[in-house]
């Protein structure tokens, strides 16, 4: 049975990420340092809390250029949420000294509260539908159900082939799930606090990734 | 499209579930906080509140211990408070599995802790409780600490004063209102949601689903209840289905 590597840089609920996992039925690790990283092929990098701070805690623990190098492993699979979405673009609206991300897949991170145009609340805070194209992990199920949105900041894609969901907050389209094409992908929404079907999602992405 | 969200509130004294009536808790409700959480995420509650009201903060490790429980099990989520002074506190029960905290009292007492937590968590994990009763002068007025203390000023001055200082959402009650039966502060809702940026969660005085409805279309993004979940079964299933068929955009 596979081990869940959750990287745990100090910061949010990661204890939900580790209940989710635990109720699937699979075992949960948390990953804090290079050498615990190197030991999972599956990895959870959630995320609440803001951009600067979760950079600086991976740089303090070595985990920065541990999961660039060991996302290039294709045999490893990253799953990114929410910040931890974020993270895995090259940098951030949000962030106040320009500090880099990951830099995993290519898009940018914009305030939502620049792109809205009309009275639509900030945080996108609440269940919301998403739009999934065909792929080889996550069900289109998945386009049936609403999922847990909390957040101020977005993704936007630079390029469509690295777009896998799209959900809408008034007339603004943003990217709900991203991947590298390959072993990286990102949700926005909290599959572990979307309830029976977020779950599913967070199952498809262990057993099909 | 963003759904409205059905909030299940669950009301918490020296770890017994209770009723509230005009922040008093006399009726304990004889099932623990555990098995109301499993129902309430069982029935698609969008999300689960839990309040500690016990008098003393003496019940601070009683409650993170509930919260460290309950969460086991909850998969939508989890906004809890009470008795949150210090930052130890808070960022405590975050890591045992809270995802949003409550804050009332802090405000008041001192804004820089909240603000701080605001900075380490994000502003999205900072829910101010905004309580406003009527003053002797029949004024209606905020009030903190159990709803015992006024902070001299009206429900929107203090709503903007929580946004400018690190709330992502905002938790509101009358306490005129809170277990009387006759649906939310509707006047109120509607000042305060034309006036801050950030969510409102409607709170108090719910008896009927068509009181929840009524709280939406006052200007609330997201309607909570308490005691009318504890009575019938299935019951925000029931509120739903109401909801949908008055063609409220809620998750089914």
């Amino acid at each position: 049975m596979s081990v869940i590597g959750v990287v745990n840089y100090g910061c949010g609920n990661i204890q939900s990420v580790l209940n989710a996992i635990e109720f699937l039925g699979y075992e949960s690790r948390l990953i804090e340092n290079k050498e615990q990283l190197f030991l999972c092929q599956k990895v959870i990098l959630p995320g609440v809390g803001a951009f600067d701070y979760a950079v600086d805690a991976l740089h303090s623990k070595g985990l920065f250029t541990a999961l660039q190098e060991w996302s290039k492993e294709q045999s490893n699979q990253l799953l990114g949420i929410c910040l931890g979405m974020q993270l895995l673009c090259g940098g951030s609206d949000e962030s106040l000294k320009n500090k880099k991300g990951l830099n995993l897949i290519d898009g940018q991170v914009l305030s939502l509260s620049k792109k809205i145009q009309n009275d639509e609340k900030i945080p996108h805070m609440g269940w919301n539908a998403i739009k999934l194209i065909d792929n080889k992990v996550f069900s289109k199920e998945c386009n049936k159900h609403d999922y847990y949105f909390i957040h101020s900041y977005a993704v936007f894609v630079n390029n469509e082939r690295f777009g896998l969901a799209k959900t809408s907050h008034g007339n603004t389209l943003f990217s709900s799930m991203i991947t590298n094409g390959e072993n990286v992908y990102g949700v926005q929404f909290h599959p572990e606090k979307s309830h029976y079907n977020g779950l599913n999602l967070l199952r498809d992405f262990i057993t099909n990734a | 499209m963003l759904k409205h969200r059905l909030i299940a509130v669950i009301i918490i004294r020296d770890g017994q579930v209770v009723q509230s009536e005009k922040f008093k808790h006399t009726n304990i409700i004889h099932y623990d906080a555990f098995h109301a959480v499993e129902a309430f995420n069982d029935w698609s509650a969008d999300e689960i509140v839990l309040l500690n009201v016990s008098k003393s903060s003496s019940s601070q490790k009683e409650f993170l211990e509930i919260v460290k429980h309950v969460s086991k099990t909850c998969f939508v989520p989890l906004a809890v408070g009470g008795h949150i002074d210090s930052v130890a506190y808070g960022s405590s029960l975050i890591f045992s599995g809270a995802d949003k905290l409550i804050i009332n009292t802090l405000w008041e007492a001192d804004v820089e802790v909240v603000s701080f937590l605001s900075k380490k968590f994000g502003k999205q994990c900072i829910v101010a409780s905004i309580d406003v009763k009527m003053n002797n002068q029949n004024i209606k007025e905020v009030y903190v600490n159990r709803g015992n203390r006024s902070v001299g000023c009206s429900a929107i001055q203090w709503a903007m004063f929580c946004e400018k200082n690190g709330a992502g959402e905002i938790f509101f009650n009358n306490i005129n209102h809170d277990g009387n039966r006759k649906g939310y502060d509707l006047e109120t809702i509607s000042e305060i949601s034309k006036k801050v940026k950030i969510p409102l969660i409607a709170f108090g005085g719910v008896f009927s689903w068509k009181h929840v409805l009524e709280g939406l279309n006052a200007g609330a993004d997201a309607v909570a209840a308490a005691n009318i979940f504890h009575y019938k079964e299935m019951a925000i299933k029931q509120a739903k289905r109401y909801l949908l068929r008055q063609n409220i955009k809620i998750r089914n």
